[in-house]
């Protein structure tokens, strides 16, 4: 028996495309990065090579990673549902800034049990992430204004409101700057194997399993995609489009209110930022890069904090300025967005292999 | 005049003026739309380019057209190697094309249309409008086609567009036509009239490139055609030689019976009354006006209009799409004016959207996701908000196999499939749920004929076996009359005629009721709207 060369569909060879697309733009990426540190280091190759494998060097770095990454968690699972659902609503980062604000709130109240003081600070801060992410979300369905838009400005109410209550309210006037009161040990999240990482870990790990499940195994999943991908589909289908895309926002700002909480809780004493912290829009950039599939999120996710990882110690290691790696992450997601990048090499492979199919089916 | 159009000029009536060979096509999707394909045309002939939808025949004439790139094979004009990069290319080359939807700007007038690419320009920087509307009634003049260069498009009727889109090309300098399927949205008697320009255009000297479904229009019209299937040149033959069967044959590779039999209707009771259904567009212009009528357990109700007349609404009216304003719609006794889709849905009532790509599926989910939209939620194939997967497998690869669905399996992206397969996966779904109404909008509309036969024939046999009350919207009246039991007439919005009987009818008697000429008595057409 002749056996036959293995055939690929068109959409195995576009998956694998995507790899490569992937693959590629970090490889640039890091070759630009490699141009710029030969212009403005003196130890060009040392420095490199930190940025490369610098976190991997010493175990503290990489709890660093870790750490760094529950957060990103937390903001790219949120992002990644409510673009599923075809809903550019970048509020994430409002909904982590407010989220932490409302669990400081729960945190300073003395007097109530250890793991329920937790849980009640978490839930505070979801619910407050909610209506950051959900009110862009409700201004869509109602008055069909531009999510884009709208959940931008939502991030400054939330970031502006939030830092109202921590100046005013909530601020500690014997802490000597601005900041909160101390949280109660109550309210604290444990570190896990008395390491710098919190518990919070856990849950994150948790939302990106619950999310994967829900998004492939459930039937609001099935709504949110339809909806994502084709809402004239989905209301004639006899799905609610409105309140499929309203649900969504919600459990997406939860999804960002609680890593605030989570972040806050876990690893400070009082709340402390003073401004956007960015996580909301490091998580879209890992959304984009895994293109919304929350079972690749974690391994973005450890992407983004290790190359950040690496930033900070080259900053402590080098004359090297830390934007110089903001300028590569945002050169690696200009091309992974670019989706016509690498397109003609794909059409070939694809016209290659029709071609060959078609010699086949001619033996045959 | 280029150099080129020269060239042509010269070429002799009856030789070759244009040939591709070997024309290679593979979509980005990896669909090979054409293999090998080849294809001539001789100066002053109307040549069919007749095959099954899928079959190559607009992609051929895309890559003529400079919108698609052929992977392999050349193109060769008054016996001249060219290459054709873009439309504006193909112009130049005296090529031109008229698309089965008009690419015309509805907000502008009909001169500004037809100069779009070659505006006339005074001052340096200002459009001409006189030079414009002057050069459309030379033009309008010159080939006997009378257009008001002043009205604007979206005013006109679908006849007057595709005349606007002929007499575009011209003005560009065209001297070959392609035409896709120009007939497809036509009355008989505008086909009438386009055929008479056709064959005066023929008579100049002009070489037509006419791509059909409908097999009568080409052994009419047609002084040669070549027949394309699987994207792949069957046979290309003078039409003197071949019956109007051996064309089919040659489309299809097998003998199609184009004549769907079936018994006489057995009416039961009303499933859908329609109670002075009022309409109106996002202009606050009337389009449906106090239409009354019902449709019955075991009868298929056909509805006949010209596009526009108000049957896209009455459509989506009835489907929860849109919300109605005036009248009342009830199902089994329930008003359905205030529901939600999915409560109509759940009343047993099936739809097949006539816009197939936009509405119908989500081109990017796969074909099994398609296949349960309308019922995932049900008991069956979810559990307390979870899918039951391996239910859903089952569902796919049964309903892939019955209605012979060509894909890998059910997890390919529907937008992989081909149009006919693309409106089986529809159908499968739709069909398939026990439907006591189904409400089905153009449901062969561009797919091949081994695809739209047997949708038709699924049709019947719910009609049949579980009694589906249908109501069945079609353009394509052989359609609408050989399944039919009876059938209404919309015109602008009001039911113009009743008839009980399909069988009695003909294209040309319904066509008269279409455009307006004739309306029935208002006895007449109440019997639509049964006592029980």
């Amino acid at each position: 028996m002749v056996k036959l060369p293995r055939q690929r569909n068109t959409e195995q060879i576009e998956s694998r495309f995507t790899i490569i697309r992937t693959t590629t733009a970090i490889l640039i990426a890091l070759v630009i990065a490699f141009l710029l540190i030969l212009v403005v280091s003196d130890q060009p190759i040392t420095d490199f090579l930190t940025l490369l494998v610098g976190p991997l060097r010493n175990s503290s770095s990489m709890i660093t990673v870790i750490s760094k990454s529950v957060p990103l968690l937390f903001t790219a699972i949120a992002i990644s549902l409510v673009y599923s659902a075809g809903q550019i609503n970048i509020g994430a980062e409002g909904a982590f800034f407010a989220g932490g604000v409302a669990a400081t709130a729960v945190a300073v109240i003395p007097g109530i049990p250890p793991v329920i003081h937790v849980i009640l600070s978490i839930l505070a801060g979801g619910i407050v992430g909610s209506i950051v992410m959900g009110i862009p979300g409700l201004l869509y369905t109602k008055f069909d204004s531009v999510t884009i838009v709208t959940s931008l400005m939502m991030n400054y109410v939330a970031l502006h409101l939030g830092l109202y209550f921590i100046l005013n309210p909530l601020r500690d006037p014997s802490a000597g700057f601005e900041g909160s009161y101390a949280f109660q040990p109550s309210a604290i999240l444990s570190k896990l194997f008395n390491s710098r990482i919190s518990t919070g870990l856990i849950i994150a790990i948790v939302v990106v399993f619950f999310a994967a499940f829900l998004i492939n195994k459930t039937t609001f999943g099935y709504k949110m995609q339809a909806v994502g991908s084709n809402p004239r589909f989905a209301n004639y289908s006899g799905i609610n489009v409105e309140k499929t895309i309203l649900s969504v926002s919600l459990l997406a700002g939860m999804i960002g209110g609680i890593g605030g909480s989570v972040e806050v809780l876990g690893n400070y004493n009082r709340f402390m930022y003073s401004g956007f912290t960015n996580h909301g829009w490091d998580g879209m950039m890992i959304a984009v890069l895994c293109r919304n599939n929350p079972k690749l999120i974690p391994l973005g996710t450890l992407f983004l904090a290790y190359i950040q990882t690496s930033a900070d110690t080259l900053n402590l290691t080098s004359n090297i300025p830390p934007e110089l790696i903001e300028m590569v992450q945002a050169i690696i997601i200009i091309f992974i967005a670019a989706k016509e990048f690498l397109k003609s090499w794909e059409h070939k492979a694809i016209v290659k292999n029709s071609q060959s199919r078609l010699v086949e089916e001619g033996v045959k | 005049m280029n150099e080129f159009l020269r060239k042509i000029e010269d070429v002799s009536i009856g030789s070759e003026i244009l040939s591709m060979n070997d024309i290679t096509k593979i979509y980005p999707n990896g669909f090979i739309a054409n293999e090998d394909v080849n294809f001539n045309l001789k100066k002053g002939e109307i040549h069919g380019l007749v095959g099954e939808n899928g079959a190559g025949k607009t992609t051929l004439m895309k890559v003529l057209f400079g919108i698609e790139t052929a992977e392999n094979g050349n193109i060769k004009l008054a016996g001249e190697k060219v290459s054709i990069a873009n439309p504006i290319n193909a112009l130049e080359y005296g090529i031109g094309m008229v698309h089965q939807h008009f690419m015309l700007v509805e907000s502008l007038s009909v001169a500004e249309n037809m100069v779009l690419g070659q505006e006339p320009v005074k001052n340096i920087l200002s459009f001409d409008k006189d030079t414009a509307v002057d050069r459309v009634q030379k033009v309008s003049k010159r080939f006997g086609l009378p257009v008001d260069p002043y009205a604007k498009v979206r005013d006109l009727s679908v006849g007057f567009k595709q005349r606007v889109e002929i007499l575009k090309m011209l003005l560009h300098g065209a001297k070959i036509l392609l035409l896709d399927e120009p007939t497809a949205l036509l009355t008989p008697q505008e086909t009438e009239e386009l055929f008479d320009q056709l064959i005066d255009l023929k008579n100049e000297g002009y070489s037509i490139v006419f791509i059909s479904h409908k097999l009568n229009e080409v052994k009419r019209l047609c002084n040669r055609i070549t027949v394309l299937r699987d994207g792949k040149t069957i046979v290309t033959k003078k039409i003197d030689d071949v019956t109007e069967s051996d064309i089919s044959n040659l489309m299809v590779g097998r003998n199609v019976d184009i004549n769907i039999e079936k018994d006489k209707a057995k009416p039961m009771q009303s499933i859908l009354k329609v109670r002075e259904l009022t309409d109106f567009n996002s202009f606050g212009k009337k389009v449906l006006n106090k239409v009354n009528f019902d449709v019955r357990a075991g009868e298929i109700l056909g509805i006949a209009a010209i596009e526009g007349n108000g049957q896209s609404e009455l459509a989506d009216n009835l489907s929860g799409i849109r919300t109605i304003k005036e009248g009342s719609v009830s199902v089994k006794g329930t008003k359905i004016n205030d529901l939600d889709i999915i409560d109509i849905r759940n009343l047993n009532v099936s739809i097949v959207h006539e816009d197939r790509m936009t509405t119908s599926v989500a081109v990017n989910q796969s074909v099994k996701t398609n296949l349960i939209a309308d019922r995932f939620e049900k008991e069956d194939f979810s559990n307390i908000g979870v899918l039951k997967n391996n239910e859903i497998e089952k569902l796919s690869i049964d309903l892939i196999q019955e209605f012979g669905v060509k894909t890998n399996d059910g997890d390919s992206a529907v937008r992989t499939l081909s149009g006919g397969n693309i409106q089986k996966v529809v159908a499968a779904r739709e069909f398939s749920s026990n439907p006591e109404l189904l409400i089905v909008s153009q449901p062969t509309r561009g797919i091949d004929i081994g695809a739209a036969d047997l949708i038709r024939r699924k049709i019947i046999s719910l009609r049949d076996e579980l009694n589906t009350a249908v109501l069945l919207f079609s353009a394509d009246l052989s359609e609408l009359l050989s399944i039919s039991d009876s059938i209404i007439v919309l015109y602008e919005g009001e039911i113009v005629a009743y008839f009980d009987n399909a069988e009695d009818l003909t294209e040309v008697i319904l066509g008269e009721y279409m455009l307006g000429i004739k309306k029935q008595t208002e006895s007449e057409i109440k019997r639509v709207v049964s006592n029980g």
